[in-house]
């Protein structure tokens, strides 16, 4: 109820005036809190109901099925798209709706649409690592249309290669060229340009990559595959020296070392050692351009 | 129908009527315009509000003799999707009064919030005395905002008071800190002018950059601003942080853009550097520009998809006009090629606009009509000439004014032509602070100086930044106009009389860590009818 004189007195108060640092660090660490979400959104937060228009806006996507693996690296693209259908040009949402351990890049879609205009928005989706097999849905939707997505994980099955399950980092990635494509499994040098990693720091040296376990597991072989490629053979291309280090107690150890490298595929073994990383450390390439790397299969 | 305050009664019943109609007459022009709630049909919510949803605090603007703009947003969840709110409207109360405790109330009433317009509240408070400071706060359920303090501007025919002014612009958040805003806030001038970049359309990490925040932002920043919910997120990023929270809450803002509202370098319809298809443009721009008006204190109407009217004048008596620019909606499409490039016949284009015809127009207008002291023109991106050499030939960057030479040229010649006296433009966009004598023609040292243009360092952007580099010091030599040039961060502080302008360059040693000191690097004076800064 209002009174005739709007009473605050009661209420509930910011603890000071203007310039209130506490409560504004207060505040701040309230909103850290919030966002402390795993990164993506968590299906379990519902989203706001969404608020049935008048508005004639179709939802739709580029695919009705995804593969989805538990690993770091993989995560797949869908694209979503907007049409508004009617005459008049509109202010329009498209809500992404995840199941299960689904994660989403972003949940809303929210543009202006001219009429007959349609908007074309990607999404980026994922499954936590450690995500048993399954079969999950995505619903993309306003409040008229939707689009159902079937999403299927094998469980990750990776033949043993703890590559293809790591957080995988680099110095640096060429723009398309990203640290992730070394494990896709993927190992073949005529397609590098959708599935190798290059550094982006030409002609200077070294760079690195690195893989993270997570947790502490035995290793004790590493494989490369190098650019070696009809048109860009290894003698030419790949890495002609470069360390394969392991981390131990925070530091890290070189456990093989490759020179004069001219081989695109290179197996180093080395006596077991128990770690939650590994790193190549890329000392030089044949061209001593870029590091360049299609796959890393690392094994127990 | 809610009752008003009591106090309200004092008030003349004709007046209290005119500021329901200011009100509900800017609603209804609301409800007829594209995506916007229709009051009749707004579902208000009586669910309670279950957590503090001012986390933005609030904010005032657009300050007239008997009016100022006040501004929040519901959101108890910033960073969430519709800040964490449900899609229904909610009602929120408004309190302005004379003291910050609230014992003298001068205006009170209730606003909505609407889902449509993302929970954003723009009063247009009306009735109010010319220049007097006000305090004001709102309450949403339990809940009751910060409060802020605002200053309506003086009365018309005033000659006697002093405006101070400070100017601001390009806050790149993951830079750094806000340091220079905490300072702004603390010295809570009359007005403070927001030249544009309020936000950047980059992709934040997890870590927000520079600040490295040690718990990780959501996912769905970690791309560039494209979609009206990416703007609204990144407005969302922006306006909770505290120092910035701080320099709206200590005074009345009157806002600009320039290009990264939108894209970097973008020009009318013309997209920029993103690289995102042209075809896209105009809708990127309607989302950017939707976002903009829905989270600052803006009188003006709402866009009309990517169309929005932003210049608008401002007169403080008759100390100062203020004339403030839009240099990017009506712009022609770049020079292609390098920056910064020889001079051309493309650069000198007589149908290249700046401004656009209606807008230069009224720009003219707004100087040759003013009978204040001071005519003082807020706008985006450097006008005067300012050239390097590369082997001995002169070149000129394509995106600020030298880029639009026909444009500037007629603005200089029409300050002149006119006779305007005491021609002030103040600039962003440069992350640099410089201080330009203005000439109708740059390269005559004995045609007419035409006035002053005074270019304020960016509050984050190019990072912690040096007071001089070599680049600056061979800047210096380069334009004998140029009198001022410093690259750390900061923002600039004015005070005009009838008698005098005085201006205060102040800067801040370093923006990571939080908590630098400001200090006054450079002080000018100009006095009226002299056209020429005064080093002090």
């Amino acid at each position: 109820m209002f009174h005739t004189h709007p009473d605050f007195s009661n209420e509930v108060r910011p603890t000071g005036r203007r310039r209130r640092p506490l409560a504004i660090l207060a505040m701040l660490a309230a909103l850290l809190a919030v966002v402390a979400l795993p990164w993506g959104v968590s299906s379990a937060s519902a989203h706001p109901k969404p608020k049935p228009s008048a508005a004639n806006v179709v939802v739709s996507t580029d695919v009705q099925s995804l593969a989805l693996e538990p690993f770091p690296c993989w995560k797949s693209l869908v694209s979503v798209f907007l049409e508004n259908k009617g005459a008049q040009a509109v202010y329009a949402d498209a809500w992404i709706d995840p199941s299960g351990p689904v994660q989403v890049s972003r949940k809303l879609i929210s543009t202006y649409l001219p009429p007959g205009y349609t908007a074309h928005s990607t999404v980026t989706v994922w499954i936590p690592k450690g995500t048993p097999a399954g079969t999950w849905t995505i619903t993309v939707h306003n409040d008229k249309t939707s689009s159902k997505i079937t999403a299927t994980s094998t469980g990750g099955d990776t033949g043993g290669d703890l590559a293809r399950s790591a957080i995988v980092t680099a110095s640096s990635s060429h723009a398309g060229m990203p640290a992730c494509n070394t494990a896709d499994g993927n190992t073949d040098s005529e397609l590098f340009q959708s599935t190798a990693w290059f550094d982006s720091n030409a002609r200077v040296w070294p760079d690195w990559i690195q893989y993270d376990f997570g947790d502490p597991t035995s290793v004790s072989r590493v494989e490369l595959y190098m650019l070696d490629s009809k048109k860009y053979p290894a003698a030419g291309f790949a890495l002609s020296a470069y360390d394969v280090q392991v981390r131990v107690n925070g530091d890290w150890v070189t456990v093989a070392q490759v020179r004069n490298n001219v081989q695109g595929h290179v197996v180093s073994t080395f006596p077991t050692v128990t770690t939650d990383a590994v790193r190549i450390m890329c000392l030089g390439a044949n061209d001593n351009f870029y590091s360049r790397i299609v796959e890393t299969e690392i094994y127990q | 129908m809610h009752e008003l305050h009591k106090g309200a009664s004092i008030f003349d019943p004709v007046v209290k009527r005119r500021s329901l109609l200011a009100w509900s007459g800017v609603s209804a022009a609301l409800a007829f315009t594209v995506g916007f709630p229709d009051r009749a049909h707004a579902e208000v919510s009586a669910a309670n509000i279950r957590s503090d949803p001012f986390r933005l605090g609030v904010a005032s603007g657009d300050p007239l003799p008997d009016a100022v703009v006040l501004w929040t947003r519901l959101a108890p969840e910033p960073l969430e999707p519709y800040g964490g709110m449900e899609l229904t409207a909610h009602e929120v109360q408004w309190q302005v009064s004379k003291d910050p405790h609230f014992r003298a109330i001068v205006r009170a009433g209730v606003a909505t919030a609407h889902p449509e317009v993302y929970h954003s509240v723009h009063v247009d408070v009306r009735g109010l005395q010319p220049g007097t400071e006000y305090f004001y706060r709102f309450r949403a359920g339990r809940y009751l905002s910060d409060v802020g303090r605002t200053k309506t501007a003086p009365a018309p025919h005033e000659t006697s008071h002093e405006v101070h002014f400070a100017f601001a612009s390009c806050q790149y958040y993951t830079e750094g800190y806000y340091t220079a805003l905490a300072h702004l806030a603390e010295e809570a001038p009359d007005v403070v002018f927001f030249l544009g970049d309020y936000i950047y359309e980059y992709g934040v990490d997890a870590v927000g950059g520079r600040r490295a925040l040690t718990t990780p932002l959501p996912v769905a920043l970690n791309e560039d601003t494209v979609t009206l919910d990416r703007y609204r997120l990144q407005y969302s990023l922006y306006k909770s942080d505290p120092d910035l929270i701080a320099a709206h809450q200590a005074a009345p803002w009157i806002c600009t853009w320039d290009d990264h509202d939108v894209e970097n370098d973008y020009a009318g319809p013309n997209p920029g550097t993103g690289g995102y298809p042209a075809s896209e443009f105009l809708v990127r721009r309607a989302n950017a520009y939707r976002a903009y008006w829905e989270n600052l204190p803006l009188r003006l109407p709402s866009p009309t998809g990517p169309d929005m009217r932003l210049y608008r004048g401002f007169d403080y008596g008759r100390v100062a006009r203020f004339s403030v620019l839009d240099t990017r909606q009506y712009r022609s499409a770049e020079i292609p090629g390098k920056s910064p490039q020889p001079d051309s016949p493309a650069r000198r284009d007589p149908d290249r606009q700046m401004l656009g015809a209606a807008q230069e127009k009224w720009l003219v207008d707004d100087l040759s009509t003013s009978e204040a002291r001071w005519k003082i023109v807020p706008q985006g991106v450097v006008m005067s000439q300012l050239v390097s050499y590369k082997d001995g030939v002169p070149q000129y960057g394509k995106d600020p004014w030298d880029g639009y030479f026909a444009a500037r040229q007629r603005v200089t010649a029409a300050v002149h032509d006119h006779g305007i006296e005491n021609f002030v433009v103040l600039t962003g966009d440069a992350h640099t602070n410089y201080a330009f004598n203005m000439r109708t023609d740059f390269n005559d040292p004995e045609s007419p100086a035409c006035g002053v243009e005074l270019v304020g360092t960016s509050i984050t952007s190019m990072g912690d930044g040096h007071d001089t580099t070599p680049a600056l010091e061979q800047r210096k030599k380069d334009n004998p106009d140029l009198v001022f040039a410093n690259q750390q961060r900061g923002y600039v502080s004015c005070r005009a009389t009838d008698k005098d302008l005085k201006i205060d360059y102040k800067v801040v040693p370093r923006i990571v860590p939080r908590g630098a000191p400001i200090h006054t690097r450079q002080s000018f004076v100009v006095e009226p009818g002299k056209p020429v800064l005064n080093a002090v």
